[in-house]
């Protein structure tokens, strides 16, 4: 019979892998826009006239081409819902932690449209179901052409 | 048409969150051991076999080659399938579908998971859209905080009830030689739980476990030759959601749903001529990866209105003793080996209906039971099993 520690050998790798993804006509478009133009778009389903954002190829709930005409969303909306999170989670673009509790929400933009981003307002006491928020982008020089040009969304008084 | 078939064994491993002592083959042997002795059945009794695991979290694809030798698939027919958190129960549905097909007597399903190869959470992410969300997802965690924020909203439960699911699942852990958490918890040491996600709590989330768990099936002809109670699998449904802009959610509309699970089940009923599920059904594993999936989740299995399921918890009915036992096993908020966590909810749920759970088999006679399995990436299963054919 051989010594517990000898029975138990571990083998610890760290594998990195190199990806490349491709976004696909219709999320570029909508990647440009927020680039060039900080806006958001998006298309819709012909066939039960859903808004697709982000916008995409077929409605997949009708197995229809969606159609080409674009549709401006936003750049404003209300905070549909939130939540705060208070354990650590490392940013998996970055890889490093982001200081917690922070809070996460999920916003309608104008003109219909679901996005999840981070929130300015932090303090637990300002934040409800239903403020209107805008999202600040990084300035146009820092901009590649992705959501992550978007910082966070900020509170707007109306 | 289709053959009727049977769960004619079933096996599993004892869970804990690291298993130093064995790799995925031994551990894998464990519980394909276990299933075949409790059939009585020897690996050349084994006609096809299906078997699964999220590959990624051991960071080893074509896991159905490196299992080989652990499961016994040498030369058989076959094949592999991953659906995410919900490979457990899709696994066993295509054991019985490959079974039902009449081409093979008897098929091996078996699921596996062993987490302590990496960090789940990490892996895990590569679930989300790197095109779109990844950047901002939260994980596991977040989708089930927010799904729990909203049915709180939707239904008036209050933080107690989360806690008092939560102790239910822990006492029958604690009945269950195989779980892997057992705490003992009070309603006082869930409420005092860390907070991960607003509601969910430390304690409320599922573990990380290792893990797997086997399943035997036959055809009638056979199974009633193996097995003195064979446990029929009378049907089984699948639906999948789309893919969704922010994940867990497709449309305003689908708050607190999730939709697909209300397909599934709504489809088997009406297959089966379910018309009362609330008291035709009499026992239900389901694939809860939080305490609060039970208080959502038990509405799309219409077993009460939305605004009701909290109210169970509250009279007993859901407890091991209840009218209506939901995982008494402890689920898998005490156990979660992934790929194999669908798996044991039919597993589970065999053994209440044989009358073959030990320590924590429920109080009521079980003729009927609900198995369910669920993932992220939006596939949902559920199992009918009947005692009788
Ligand atoms: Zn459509």
């Amino acid at each position: 019979m051989a010594e517990k520690s000898l029975e138990q050998v571990k083998i610890s790798i760290r594998v990195e892998i190199p990806y490349l993804w491709t976004a696909g006509k219709y999320l570029a478009r909508l990647y440009n826009e927020i680039k060039e133009n900080e806006r958001f778009v998006a298309n819709k389903c012909p066939k039960c006239g859903r808004i697709l954002f982000p916008p995409r190829i077929v409605c997949g709930r009708c197995h229809v081409r969606a159609s080409d005409e674009w549709i401006e969303l936003g750049p404003r909306g209300t905070v549909k819902d939130y939540t705060i999170v208070y354990y650590s989670m490392k940013d998996p673009s970055t890889g490093k932690p982001r200081p917690e509790p922070y809070p996460h929400a999920v916003i309608v933009l104008d003109g219909g449209g679901l996005i999840q981003h981070y929130l300015e307002e932090t303090d637990p006491e300002k934040l409800r179901v239903g403020m209107r928020v805008e999202p600040v982008f990084k300035p146009k020089s820092e901009r590649v052409g992705h959501p992550t040009d978007i910082r966070y969304f900020r509170t707007v008084e109306e | 048409m289709r053959e009727r078939i049977a769960i004619v064994g079933v096996g599993q491993t004892y869970h804990k969150s690291k298993r130093p002592d064995v790799n995925d083959v031994e551990m894998i042997n464990e519980a394909v051991n276990a299933a075949l002795n409790d059939a009585q059945l020897h690996p050349k009794d084994i006609d096809a076999v299906v078997m699964g695991n999220i590959d990624f979290f051991e960071g080893r694809y074509l896991s159905d080659m490196w299992t080989v030798d652990g499961i016994g698939s040498y030369l058989k027919a076959g094949f592999k399938v991953h659906t995410g958190g919900t490979t457990g129960g899709t696994v066993a549905n295509c054991g019985f579908f490959v079974a039902a097909s009449g081409l093979f007597d008897v098929v091996l399903a078996v699921g596996y998971q062993k987490q302590d190869a990496c960090d789940s959470r990490a892996a895990l992410m590569t679930w989300s859209d790197p095109v779109w969300d990844r950047h901002i997802h939260k994980g596991a965690i977040g989708l089930h905080a927010r799904r729990a924020a909203l049915y709180m909203r939707a239904s008036g439960a209050q933080e107690i009830h989360g806690a008092m699911v939560r102790v239910k699942e822990d006492k029958g852990a604690c009945l269950n030689p195989y779980a892997h958490l057992k705490l003992n918890l009070t309603i006082e040491d869930v409420l005092n739980s860390p907070p991960l996600v607003y509601p969910l709590r430390r304690v409320h989330m599922c573990p990380t476990s290792c893990g797997a768990c086997a399943l035997v099936i036959a055809t009638e002809k056979k199974a009633k030759k193996i097995s003195r109670k064979p446990v029929w699998v009378k049907d089984w449904t699948e639906a999948h959601l789309e893919k969704a802009p922010v994940p867990g959610i497709g449309s305003p509309e689908e708050e607190v749903s999730i939709n697909a699970l209300e397909t599934a089940a709504t489809k088997l009923y009406r297959r089966n001529g379910i018309t009362n599920p609330r008291k035709e059904i009499h026992l239900i594993e389901m694939y809860g990866p939080t305490s609060w999936s039970e208080l959502q989740w038990l509405p799309e299995l219409h077993i009460c209105d939305l605004k009701d399921s909290w109210k169970l918890i509250e009279k007993g009915v859901t407890e091991i003793d209840g009218e209506l036992p939901v995982n008494p096993s402890g689920g898998v908020v005490a156990t979660n080996p992934i790929g194999a966590s669908g798996t044991l909810r039919v597993a589970e749920a065999a053994l209440q209906i044989r009358g073959d759970a030990g320590g924590h088999q429920v109080t009521r006679e079980v003729d009927r039971a609900l198995a369910t399995a669920y993932g992220a990436g939006g596939w949902n299963v559920v199992v009918l099993l009947e005692k009788n054919l």
